[in-house]
């Protein structure tokens, strides 16, 4: 079936569908190494045979044909903002890349369907030895370390979406931070969706070397669509020894999005990593970023906001594997769920019989505010030796009336008072967040409340 | 918009010679078991994740041999009694699977033993089963406490024998109150499943208690169904395990109407190379509001190979409710024994008395002397 999907993006459209033959060409089309032509076929068979996982959402209403897994827009990859199409450029501005990008940000690859289109590097992190780059130009420039590191943390048989993802992964970041190197500034990529009816698989691989310092963040916007969308791409973080990763994540994909997301990082003696995530757009979300934390003194923390509105069901978690002793973790999990959506924390800790003096906790808070919505909590801990300390703690519950009462007494509207208790609720884990996801957040909840305060 | 979840199938297998209608017909009153026994072959024993299955000593079905009940009630006979009486007629239609529903159509199609209580005023049962003298205990029982009423029950299962199996509903009427102490003390037995309904009516109560000392795999389910208003319901579980031991015990709240109240408890230790999963379910569906429901588990590792799982769950889709849960895993408190040690104790006496600490408030509440000191002995046989 033809579809008008605007002028730009016509010209290498491919069917719908995926087999042998298209991801052969979508490995000739990016003049790839064999290596990572295997790689892709070995992920397609593993896809064409597993089922879908056997827990969270409901994909039954994902056409796997309705997704046309790669298009390129007519578009080089552009060194200089001049040299960026004008459509495209329109809908970055209204994201605000390019102001954000100079004031604060050291490098943008902001990818526009499924090839990068703008990549730009500061001369000085080139100097401090940093690599940053598109996935696919990493994978032709250093081809060793690459291939060292891709899918070596999710390998393809991990579960459907990861085998997907492996066979036709187009797009994302490549960060590589040489040892003792601080990255003075936060790195910074955009995903998009523009096209009906369009997977985008996206592959971010970071690498920190010892004593290593990053803080990456990604953001996603799309617009909305009636064809089903399907966002399933892959985050793979390498945090060496004494090195402390920050990655910051605000989803905001369409309301028509399955949003199916793999995010997992190891983490080297005495490392540190910090997810910090807020999820507010897709349809339904399946995501649960991992820290496996392999060696002594290693540190995850998980800071995760979900917002669940109307026709929406998230699914979101996280997951901490205490492989070493003297390992910590602390999970801080906040979900709101409003006028009919359904939020879902969904939660693994593991302490293995070799991880000793493992201090973990665990925090779960829900917010519910009507009787359409729904909250659930899972948290699976598994303890598996005798001198870890670990404890969890969970709570649903609703804006109490004399907190409502109180701020109604001091002179706001009902309204307000609500958007300023969720807006409370939430403010530790947005505080995590960069400025501009912070002000996105409290303009959804001013919205829902009909609210001007903030 | 219509949202559903997709939830993880139990896996499940076969075994050679399973039980069919020739051990139905052995055990008497084969026109009541028939119907169960056809639905019971077509389903396969549940592997489980966690406890692992992989077979079933089924030996030879008997009929229970000794005397196993005792108490004042308006009626108390064996379950056999009450089908040939006609007291059970409208049983089971509640839809409970248990712990799986392989284990519950076991219990009512191959049922050795079991009771039926129908209660008035003021009544107190035990029931005790020894598994020296039946190695194969499949239960059936059905309680009805009558409005106004309050029942106590203890059942206690003690010994060594090769499979237990038991499936138990509860129906609590209007204003009535339930108090149920629920033994398990069989070390070396290799399957134990016990599953248990309590359908809880306007004002009635609930207060159980839970004891697991004992039996190589164990697996304990308690469903309870909060469905009249201001129907209040406790579960404390308190488990004890050692050796190769593993158990999984869920408890299940679900409050079906508004203003309803539930709390649920696990205590308890794991010792050598045991392990023990505690899940606690809460849920509390759109038109429940003004729910009060609280979760907490506690446990106390031993043993640097013992491990302890759990799974608490809170499913809310009411907002004018309170839903809590907490959980906390860790070792004998050092602050504790090194307290207890400077103050003379030696350790052993200390680690005693700190474990003691923790069952202290199931001491408190069991109401027989003899029960009350087989769980002592069962205890300090682990310690």
């Amino acid at each position: 079936m033809k579809k008008d999907f605007g002028e730009f993006n016509i010209i290498t459209r491919k069917e719908s569908g995926f087999d042998r033959r298209l991801i052969e060409e979508i490995s000739f089309n990016k003049e790839e190494p064999s290596w990572m032509r295997e790689l892709r076929l070995r992920s397609l068979e593993i896809f064409l045979r597993k089922s879908n996982p056997n827990f969270g959402v409901d994909l039954s209403a994902l056409d796997m044909d309705e997704i046309v897994p790669y298009l390129k827009p007519n578009a080089k990859k552009s060194a200089s903002w001049d040299e960026v199409p004008d459509e495209i450029k329109d809908t970055f501005e209204k994201l605000g890349i390019p102001e954000a990008e100079r004031k604060v940000l050291s490098g943008v690859g902001a990818q526009y369907d499924s090839e990068v289109v703008y990549q730009n590097i500061k001369s000085k992190l080139k100097e401090l030895g940093v690599i940053f780059l598109d996935m696919e130009s990493a994978v032709k420039e250093y081809p060793d370390l690459v291939k060292k590191y891709f899918m070596r943390l999710v390998p393809p048989s991990d579960h459907k979406f990861a085998a997907l993802h492996g066979a036709v992964w187009s797009g994302g970041s490549f960060v590589y931070v040489p040892e003792g190197v601080e990255v003075p500034m936060p790195l910074q990529a955009y995903f998009m969706m523009a096209s009906p009816g369009i997977g985008q698989f996206e592959h971010t691989l970071i690498i920190l070397e010892k004593g290593a310092k990053l803080h990456f963040i990604e953001g996603c916007s799309a617009p909305k669509y009636s064809a089903s969308n399907l966002h399933s791409g892959m985050v793979e973080i390498y945090v060496g020894e004494g090195a402390t990763m920050r990655y910051s994540t605000i989803q905001n994909w369409s309301k028509n999005t399955y949003n199916l997301n793999t995010k997992r990082a190891v983490i080297g003696k005495d490392g540190t990593m910090v997810w910090v995530s807020g999820s507010i757009g897709s349809s339904k979300t399946m995501l649960y970023p991992a820290s496996i934390l392999r060696e002594k003194g290693a540190r995850a923390e998980h800071m995760n906001i979900t917002y669940a509105g109307k026709d929406q069901h998230l699914d979101t978690g996280s997951k901490v594997i205490h492989l070493a002793p003297y390992t910590s973790s602390k999970v801080d999990a906040r979900s709101i769920s409003s006028d009919g959506g359904w939020s879902f924390y969904r939660g693994l800790l593991r302490v293995s019989p070799e991880a000793h003096h493992v201090k973990s906790t665990v925090e779960c808070s829900a917010l519910m505010m009507d009787d359409r919505s729904a909250s659930d909590t899972l948290p699976i801990i598994e303890v598996m030796n005798n001198d870890s300390d670990v404890g969890h703690e969970a709570r649903v519950g609703r804006i109490r009336e004399e907190q409502i009462y109180y701020l109604m007494s001091r002179g706001l509207s009902e309204d307000d008072a609500k958007s300023m208790i969720v807006r409370g609720f939430m403010a530790p884990i947005i505080k995590q967040l960069p400025l501009e996801y912070a002000i996105e957040f409290n303009k959804l909840v001013n919205m829902n409340f009909k609210s001007s305060v903030g | 918009m219509e949202m559903t979840m997709v939830k993880p199938e139990t896996r499940v297998f076969n075994i050679h010679k399973d039980y069919g209608l020739n051990e139905a017909k052995k055990l008497g009153l084969f026109e009541w078991r028939k119907p169960f026994v056809k639905r019971y072959v077509e389903e396969g024993f549940p592997r489980w994740k966690r406890l692992k299955l992989s077979q079933i000593p089924l030996n030879d079905l008997k009929k229970y041999t000794g005397k196993y009940l005792d108490g004042n009630a308006k009626i108390l006979e064996s379950f056999s009694e009450a089908i040939q009486k006609g007291h059970v007629g409208k049983f089971p239609k509640m839809g409970y699977d248990g712990a799986h529903k392989k284990f519950t159509l076991m219990s009512y199609a191959f049922f050795n033993a079991g009771f039926f209580i129908e209660s008035s005023g003021e009544s107190k049962i035990y029931a005790h089963y020894t598994l020296d003298s039946n190695p194969v205990i499949i239960e059936n029982s059905l309680v009805i406490v009558k409005s106004g009423s309050e029942l106590t029950v203890v059942r206690e299962i003690d010994g060594t024998g090769k499979l237990r199996v038991s499936t138990t509903n509860f129906v609590v009427e209007e204003g009535a109150k339930l108090n149920f102490f629920n033994v398990l003390i069989a070390p070396k037995t290799p399957i134990s499943v016990d599953s248990n309904v309590y359908v809880v009516g306007n004002n009635a109560q609930v207060e159980t208690y839970d004891v697991i000392l004992g039996g190589d795999k164990t697996a304990v389910n308690h469903e309870i169904r909060l469905e009249g208003v201001n129907a209040k319901a406790s579960l404390f579980s308190f488990y004890f395990t050692t050796g190769q031991e593993r158990a999984d015990l869920e408890c299940k709240l679900i409050h079906k109407a508004p203003k309803t109240t539930g709390y649920l408890e696990g205590n308890g230790v794991v010792k050598e190379n045991s392990y023990v999963v505690f899940r606690g379910n809460i849920w509390i569906p759109s038109d429940a509001y003004g729910v009060e429901s609280r979760e907490k588990s506690h446990s106390v590792n031993l043993s640097p190979t013992a491990r302890v799982d759990a799974i608490p769950s809170l499913s809310v889709r009411n907002n004018m409710v309170t839903a809590e849960h907490g959980a906390s895993m860790g070792s004998l408190d050092e602050k504790k024994l090194y307290y207890m040690m400077s103050r003379g104790m030696d350790k052993h006496t200390a680690v005693r008395l700190i474990l003691e600490g923790v069952f202290e408030p199931l001491m408190n509440a069991i109401p027989m002397k003899s029960v009350k000191r087989s769980v002592k002995n069962g205890l300090f046989s682990r310690i």
